[in-house]
């Protein structure tokens, strides 16, 4: 029974990523390599930018939460995008870890939604990379989200 | 022949999948359970006290092991927070063994004045490993006066060589001369100044040939210290021959060419 259960999961699962495949590829109509920016919806703090090379990200600049705040790259403007589509395009490339998995994180954490919370919790429940299950723990940790502490609470006693 | 394909990729994707949910659930063994408990505990290090306080409580409340109890008692020494630091105390006098121990070193590490002066009642009425630790938790945290006022009301041998040792390791000379000043000198506080590289009382002590003993520790303290200069002095000083030879071979320890230039000398002037 409970292997049925992992079946249909996986079968779920497996289904969420060809439907998340199809649509991935424009999900920012991000169309060739270059610096790319968008200003994610509600959050007027929040703009990034992405450098695309090869058709992945390889650099992230947040200027309005960065550290030592950089003069942000002359970046192809995607307009404004709402949270959860920009979290679903970042989190793509949190895995397998690479250099910029540090960066993506960041990025998704600092959109500070449920669903943002949700996927850095993802990463830290199925992740099997030790270094993002770590910093994934890190970003939950110093958010502001009641959520977030909820599942800390829960690894913590051991009820997740 | 299209769908057929993707068929059998499904099939072959749910079965990899499954085989790695089969792993997952393996995975959560005791130990990766544990593993994940003290990662979710050091990432608490940056969070907010109000939102790290709660949970780091509930670890210690609950049925965790020494390591995860651990790690959560160093996170309470990071809480800027006075409940965090009642919390360490009441580990610190209710709990026992290692954990009990473990929570007096992080009111060291911790740093905080008030607690730590409450770790003196604890030196007080605690056992060896008890006193042990709060002299431990005293050294990390750099109080060298609280170290002093345990070795001047220290009554017996053992417990004053233990706290002298600790400030000798703090290098803390000014309170060790105070020591001698207060209790009069012993053996083991003439080790303290070797060990905090007090050359000047160790020299005074040298020096003063009204105890023997005390003078022969004197050198020997000089030798740990290195200071060969010191016994030179002290070689060409004296016309005790017993006391040359003390010296020499206290001398003959040290890594400089002191006694070569002695010997130099000495066969100089028998020519």
């Amino acid at each position: 029974m409970k292997s049925l259960l992992h079946l249909v999961f996986a079968a779920l699962l497996f289904a969420a990523c060809i439907s998340s495949e199809s649509h991935s590829s424009d999900l920012l109509r991000i169309t060739g390599d270059g610096w790319y920016m968008w200003q994610v919806e509600g959050n007027d703090d929040l703009e990034i930018h992405a450098l695309i090379e090869s058709g992945q990200p390889t650099e992230f600049v947040l200027p309005g939460i960065q550290c030592g705040r950089r003069t942000p790259p002359d970046s192809a403007d995607l307009g404004v995008i709402a949270a959860d589509e920009s979290i679903a395009w970042l989190q793509r490339y949190i895995a397998p870890r690479s250099a910029v998995s540090s960066e993506v994180m960041a990025a998704i954490a600092a959109h500070a939604t449920d669903s943002a919370v949700d996927v850095l919790a993802d990463v830290v429940r199925f992740g099997h990379d030790r270094h993002n299950r770590e910093e994934a723990l890190f970003w939950l940790a110093n958010s502001d989200s009641d959520v977030a502490f909820e599942f800390i609470d829960r690894l913590l006693t051991g009820s997740d | 022949m299209h769908s057929r394909l993707k068929l059998i990729l499904t099939l072959m994707t749910l079965a990899a999948t499954a085989g790695s949910f089969a792993q997952s659930e393996s995975s959560q063994s005791a130990d990766a359970r544990e593993e994940l408990k003290l990662a979710a505990l050091e990432a608490l290090i940056t969070a907010p006290a109000d939102r790290a306080l709660p949970l780091v409580t509930r670890v210690l409340a609950g049925n965790n092991s020494d390591e995860v109890k651990s790690r959560a008692l160093f996170i309470l020494s990071q809480i800027d927070d006075p409940q965090a630091q009642t919390q360490l105390l009441d580990v610190a006098r209710q709990s026992s063994g290692e954990l009990r121990e473990e929570a007096i070193r992080m009111i060291g590490i911790g740093g905080d004045p008030a607690t730590l002066a409450q770790l003196t009642g604890l030196y007080t009425s605690g056992d060896a490993e008890v006193r042990d630790a709060v002299l431990e938790a005293y050294l990390i945290a750099g109080d060298s006066d609280a170290i002093f006022q345990i070795a001047t009301a220290a009554d017996n041998e053992e417990d004053f060589s233990a706290a002298v040792e600790m400030l000798a390791a703090m290098g803390a000379n000014d309170e060790l001369r105070m020591l001698r000043e207060k209790v009069g000198l012993s053996e083991s506080l003439i080790e303290a100044y070797a060990i905090s590289g007090d050359i000047e009382s160790l020299r005074a002590l040298a020096r003063d040939g009204s105890d023997p003993e005390q003078q022969e520790n004197a050198i020997d303290g000089l030798m740990i210290a290195g200071d060969d200069e010191g016994l030179l002095q002290l070689y060409r000083a004296t016309d005790d021959v017993e006391l040359k030879r003390k010296l020499l071979e206290a001398l003959s320890t040290t890594s400089s060419d002191t006694l070569l230039e002695l010997i130099d000398e000495a066969l100089a002037d028998d020519q």
